[in-house]
């Protein structure tokens, strides 16, 4: 049995993945016993999301770092995209709720939910250690944390006819509002992320928008925004949103 | 070799940026730091070999580096919270209303004590291991847990924090949980 003054120390451990597998089990069995203790986990795992999210190495970027026989970054295209795609999405947005009314107030707060994504997305798509928090592998696992956080059941879209591979989730905080990130891996091409975000009102049908190379689909079905986003054609994210919209 | 290694340390420069400004909380601070780090690096090229990641080499030099500076001073802090928002972003508005946005996060960071933050920063953004953050900070792993476990917990509290409300999600106490032998657990 593990000893219970070392607790917390292991229960940041278990959400960095640092225990070896039997202590991890046992702690394992502890959360499963103790809803306060799944908290403190998920409370461990939203802080490193966020950190990460808020400390993207591109911030820290200047031109003079660049060698002269570098490519060019493509991170650095994404930086400026946050206006761009806050513009693009306007038109989808009217008539979202009382947007169809005061459109300028609602387009602001979801053109910066999507920038925000966007964001994320350009960051995180990047990564190659840390492309998720929670693996596929943890699928059962990724479902109950996330669908929690959203309120409501989360279901993980199938793309592998679309020649994507589900990779796992993370779990990003825009405007104190918890996002769940699901990522999809392709042989050719950065990951394609389909995010899902609580929130009420009149469903919204689903939009494509395009800025440079980036598309974003978003719809909503009521109770939830939904969004895919990536680097990609737009017949491919046309497609996933339309096939995720089936699953869901 | 050293050809190699300024190539290497021109890639690295954002993150030694970044973990200088963790350090210091001085953006000026943090780039006169990695200015002696790359110095002290290219003097002691040599010692390279010995360790297995270049970041983690860096960032053991930095930190040397900003307790010898320390000393020196004897701790004069520059504004942290308008250093790092100088730095690193905008969103002042979000800030304000009080919502929990990437500035936000970022605020709350600056607010850690750095023995807390810079493990934040070596665990949770650069992604080193347990015991590569404790090789760096010359510390043992177990207060690296520790550090990791406070500071995120008062890094949570502090994103949460709304006046005359209580925490979103306080870390409950938990009366009643049973002993169990120390060695049971092989930490990391």
């Amino acid at each position: 049995m593990i000893r219970m003054d070392d607790m917390d120390n292991l229960l940041v451990a278990y959400a960095d993945g640092e225990l070896d597998e039997a202590t991890a089990r046992e702690v394992e069995a502890y959360i499963a016993a103790n809803p306060a203790a799944a908290q403190i986990v998920d409370v461990h795992r939203e802080t490193a999301s966020m950190l990460r999210a808020a400390f993207g190495v591109s911030l820290f970027e200047r031109p003079s770092d660049v060698l002269p026989a570098r490519a060019p970054r493509p991170r650095m295209r994404f930086l400026g995209y946050g206006l761009a795609i806050a513009a693009s999405v306007l038109m989808a947005v009217i008539g979202y709720g009382a947007g169809a009314h005061y459109p300028d107030l609602i387009v602001s707060d979801r053109s910066r939910m999507l920038s925000e994504i966007a964001e994320y997305h350009a960051v995180y798509s990047r990564e190659t250690v840390h492309l998720v928090e929670v693996p596929a592998a943890q699928s059962d696992h990724l479902k109950q944390w996330l669908g929690r956080r959203v309120k409501g059941t989360l279901v993980i879209p199938d793309f592998k006819e679309r020649g994507l591979t589900f990779a796992g989730g993370r779990m990003v905080v825009l405007d104190g509002e918890p996002v769940a990130e699901l990522m999809y891996t392709r042989e050719k091409g950065l990951p394609i992320a389909f995010c899902v975000i609580y929130h009420t009102g009149a469903p919204v049908p689903m939009q494509v928008d395009k800025r440079g190379e980036i598309h974003l689909a978003n719809w909503d079905d009521g109770t939830h925004s939904y969004v895919v986003v990536g680097e990609a054609d737009r017949s491919l994210i046309e497609g996933l949103a339309a096939l995720a919209r089936k699953q869901l | 070799m050293e050809t190699d290694l300024r190539k290497a340390l021109t890639l690295l420069l954002p993150r030694l940026r970044r973990f200088g400004l963790t350090l210091t909380g001085s953006a000026n601070d943090a780039d006169e730091l990695v200015q002696n780090t790359c110095e002290r690096m290219l003097q002691r090229s040599d010692q390279l070999r010995e360790h297995a990641r270049l970041d983690a080499w860096l960032y053991g030099i930095m930190r040397n580096l900003w307790i010898d500076e320390l000393r020196h001073r004897k701790v004069r802090r520059h504004d942290d919270l308008d250093a790092a928002a100088a730095v690193v972003g905008e969103d002042g508005q979000a800030v304000a209303d009080g919502r929990i946005t990437l500035a936000a996060v970022r605020q709350a960071m600056q607010e850690l004590p750095m023995e807390q933050r810079t493990v934040l920063m070596l665990v949770c953004v650069d992604g080193l291991s347990y015991r590569q953050t404790a090789e760096v900070l010359g510390i043992p792993i177990g207060t690296v847990m520790s550090r990791l476990s406070r500071g995120r917990q008062d890094l949570h509290e502090r994103m949460n924090a709304r006046p005359a409300a209580t925490p979103v999600t306080p870390f409950p106490q938990r009366p009643g949980r049973p002993a169990a032998p120390q060695d049971r657990v092989r930490r990391v």
